[in-house]
């Protein structure tokens, strides 16, 4: 009987593990079949040539280009400030903080993982009309808010991911440094943070995830169906971005054509954050193998 | 006898619970002083007093002191203590469990030499390999030193640990069982190795085997429920009939 029991759950893990991998594929075949009907440099850079859109500053007006580009800049400005940010508070808690505070900070930053992206889109949006009746008339939605918005948003991964991973290390490496000499922060510099830094990776990879798809944000701090069809020209300018084009294609689409357009850019956005996480990929890989060698 | 560390009424308490009660212990000079007793008896909370290591754990309370007496000067471990991290590179420890960091067998010094003491890289070369000599363990690994210290053997990673903290220079050394992985051989060999090294670095090791105990000691504390019950030294170390029945006691 317990023979049994135990064959059931491994057929059903091996299930749950191809059932995930079989719905990834189904998803990506879909994208791909309906995205292969529009798919070449057209769809990117219309009829301009692609030398001149990307290094020249022309104008695509029929391709997304000025999405990737909206994109890539947005997620690359919310990391900038999400990935340092959140490293530093995960290390303060799991290393540093003590008592009563921690378990504050700790219950703040549930309160901010558990805040809705639609919220965190309306606070950037509610704080541009403060900044409006105060001291700074001209403020407006744009890149920048966006991207700090986006950095609120995905915080708590990146902090929830440091502290577990560092807190997940085995006592013996904890007491190893002190047992040599280092000092506490030489410890946690040394050897406690690149021992941990698959698990901090994790957490990048989860906020550039999470900062490249997310929609509601965007759509309250200055993204917009078409921006000029330039790449974004400066941190305050209006955006186009991919999951908002997305968006805006599958509501008010006239066309079969048109739609396969949106699949398009649904596969592009695939890709490209598949590109993010292997390039964080191998930049944490190389720092392991510098700090291992 | 010259001591060079004098542990003084020390108590330690785990949250509520007291672990070591009043203990007195000291320990020399070219001696190898053994703490011995049944598991949960103290003895690594003891070893660990002497380097301020169960700092590290959360509610500890240390009462009493740990005096280092080095070259004329007297450094209190507890009251006072100007600066715990070069008190405990004074004292070199090695663990129970072979404690390598998971990096090559040179990073495991230079991380060390160069954060601790400001070598520089020629230094760093030029100490890790007067201590990879000193613990035997050189000719083993002079051409694999880009290989991961995981790679080696237990035995050759415990040496490795050993050599480590012998690269920094330590006063004393304080060794927590290191051969209590180590299979027959792999434990006499580093026994032989103590027993050399105890001439330059007074030891205090504690020990799980009564045997080995005898064979390399010079002194002898008995550990139980968190106090010193016995203490043997010179001669009372070979009396047979004595150590049969401490044995029994204990174990």
């Amino acid at each position: 009987m317990r023979r049994y029991g135990e064959r059931l759950l491994a057929v059903a893990s091996w299930v749950a593990g191809l059932g995930v991998l079989a719905v990834v594929a189904g998803l990506v075949a879909f994208l791909a079949s309906r995205a292969s009907q529009v798919l070449g440099v057209e769809l990117f850079f219309g009829d301009v040539a692609w030398y001149s859109a990307v290094f020249g500053g022309a104008r695509v007006l029929d391709g997304i280009w000025p999405a990737i580009a909206g994109t890539l800049m947005l997620v690359f400005v919310a990391a900038a400030m999400a990935i340092p940010l959140g490293m530093a508070a995960g290390i303060y808690i799991s290393e540093y903080a003590k008592g009563r505070f921690r378990t504050w900070v700790t219950l703040m930053v549930d309160v901010l993982a558990g805040t809705p992206s639609i919220i965190m889109g309306l606070f950037g949006f509610a704080m541009i009309l403060l900044l409006r009746e105060t001291f700074a008339p001209n403020a407006t939605t744009g890149l920048l808010l966006a991207a700090v918005c986006l950095a609120l948003l995905v915080l708590p991964y990146m902090i929830r991911a440091t502290q577990s991973a560092l807190e997940g290390l085995p006592v013996r490496l904890r007491l190893l440094g002190p047992s040599l000499g280092l000092s506490h922060t030489q410890s946690v510099v040394r050897v406690l943070i690149p021992s941990s830094s698959r698990g901090i990776l994790s957490g990048a990879v989860l906020s550039l995830g999470r900062a490249a798809e997310d929609t509601a944000v965007i759509m309250l701090t200055g993204a917009v169906a078409t921006a000029g069809g330039r790449a974004p020209q400066s941190l305050t300018a209006k955006f186009e971005a991919l999951p908002f084009s997305i968006y805006v294609t599958a509501a008010e689409h006239n066309t079969v054509e048109e739609l396969n357009v949106g699949f398009a850019m649904a596969l592009v956005l695939l890709a490209l954050t598949a590109s993010l996480f292997s390039g964080a990929f191998f930049l944490q890989r190389s720092l392991e193998r510098r700090w291992r060698a | 006898m010259e001591s060079v560390v004098k542990v003084e009424s020390l108590s330690v308490w785990f949250g509520a619970a007291r672990v070591l009660r009043d203990v007195d212990i000291e320990f020399a000079r070219g001696e190898l002083t053994a703490l011995i007793g049944p598991s949960g008896s103290g003895k690594t909370t003891l070893l660990r007093a002497v380097n301020r290591m169960n700092d590290l754990f959360p509610g500890v309370r240390t009462e009493g002191e740990v005096t280092f007496f080095l070259n004329g000067t007297e450094v209190r471990a507890y009251n006072d203590c100007p600066d715990v991290a070069s008190l405990r590179r004074t004292a070199g420890m090695v663990f129970q469990t072979p404690n390598v960091l998971p990096t090559s067998i040179r990073q495991n010094f230079s991380i060390p030499l160069r954060h601790v003491l400001g070598l520089s890289k020629p230094h760093v070369e030029e100490r890790m390999e007067a201590a990879l000599r000193d613990a035997e363990l050189w000719d083993e690994v002079k051409d694999r030193l880009g290989e991961q210290a995981q790679t080696l053997s237990g035995g050759q990673q415990q040496r490795l640990c050993l050599a480590r903290a012998l690269s920094l220079e330590p006063r004393v050394l304080l060794l927590d069982e290191p051969t209590a992985s180590l299979d027959f051989r792999a434990s006499r060999r580093i026994e032989n190795l103590l027993v050399r090294l105890k001439e330059r670095y007074p030891v205090l090791a504690v020990s799980h085997s009564l045997g080995q105990t005898s064979r390399i000691a010079d002194r002898v504390y008995v550990m139980s429920n968190g106090a010193i019950v016995e203490h043997l030294e010179g001669e009372e170390l070979h009396d047979a009939e004595r150590l049969h029945r401490l044995a029994e006691d204990l174990f």
